[in-house]
């Protein structure tokens, strides 16, 4: 299964220049971190194009959990934004 | 343990991750840490997804099953000394799959494409005798089950869909090229793990890529096609198919 092997590679690739360029940056926010991880994945599941549907579905039902992740990040940081007030 | 290597993995990385994010957060107090122990679990619920949707029939039995067909279809063409080459035909408008006939004579009429040919395995296709031929269902023709490609859709989704099913679904290649030229379409396949054989079941009909390929082409075309030749190359296989009009 090539194409998962290239995939797994590709993100986990992603995921250690993500990292590596936010740690260079000083960012301390575990909430930015995992938003571009999010964003990551998101952004390599829909180029991955020739993927099964079965693995598509599959992997979908993984960004749609890391998206709930980030949705619910947003809601934490919009009730600290509002709470300032 | 799992015998699947991606859940393998998949597992591994989940609960190293899990284990490691809250010590590198609280007791290391370290946030670049953290988030690669967090990217270590997102990295592993992904690979035991994909390990879940990994095919349940394993690559051994599949090839066990085709090479029975191609021994069975081999047999049968030797026996009634069938040495034409197939002509691909795109599904009829009724519905069905595509189809390939195996003339009696490769240099006799050629099919149209709207044609509905009876649902037997001996079928008369022209007016005159000779014009009577062998109709298979083909492995290309079965694969775009899947796929949903309607007849006529032109060349342009030859290649997405020839990557879809030999790269995405069948894991059979690296990536697929489409060049369509006047009267013939070549497709360039990037390591395939399939390689021409000089039998005479793919001197009749192709290779298992080619008659995909073929498959594909006359779908989207709603023409016939018929396979002109396979060369291996440096990067693959190169599949020359001739447009029938």
């Amino acid at each position: 299964m090539r194409i998962y092997n290239s995939f797994i590679t590709l993100l986990a690739l992603a995921f250690a220049v993500t990292t590596t360029v936010l740690a260079i940056y000083g960012v301390d926010g575990l909430d930015t971190y995992f938003t571009m991880y999010t964003i990551a994945l998101l952004v390599l599941t829909t180029l991955y194009v020739t993927i099964s549907p079965k693995a598509r579905r599959a992997l979908s039902t993984v960004g749609l959990a890391a998206f709930a992740g980030f949705l619910v990040i947003v809601v934490l940081k919009v009730v600290e934004i509002l709470g300032r007030r | 343990m799992a015998k699947n290597p991606y859940l393998r993995l998949g597992i591994i990385l989940t609960i190293g991750g899990a284990a490691l994010a809250p010590l590198f957060y609280f007791v290391l107090a370290s946030v670049p840490l953290a988030a690669l122990a967090l990217s270590a679990i997102i990295l592993g619920l992904v690979s035991a997804m994909l390990g879940n949707a990994r095919p349940d029939i394993t690559p051994e039995a599949s090839q066990m099953m085709l090479q029975t067909g191609i021994e069975n279809l081999a047999a049968l063409l030797e026996e009634l000394g069938l040495r034409s080459r197939a002509i691909y035909l795109p599904s009829p408008e009724s519905g069905g799959r595509p189809r390939a006939i195996i003339p009696l004579d490769e240099n006799g009429i050629v099919p149209s494409a709207g044609q509905t040919l009876p649902g037997r395995l001996i079928a008369r296709y022209g007016p005159n005798l000779e014009d009577i031929g062998l109709v298979i269902t083909t492995p290309g023709a079965v694969s775009l089950d899947s796929v949903g490609l309607t007849p006529g859709g032109g060349p342009d989704l030859i290649e997405g869909t020839l990557n879809h099913i030999l790269v995405g679904i069948m894991d059979l290649a690296d990536s697929v090229s489409v060049h369509t030229g006047d009267n013939s379409i070549i497709v360039e396949v990037t390591k395939p793990k399939l390689k021409y054989e000089n039998i005479w079941f793919y001197r009749c009909l192709g290779s298992p890529l080619a008659s995909i390929a073929a498959t594909v082409a006359s779908q989207a075309l709603a023409l016939p096609v018929r396979v002109a030749g396979e060369q291996e190359t440096k990067k693959g296989t190169r599949i020359e198919i001739e447009v029938l009009q």
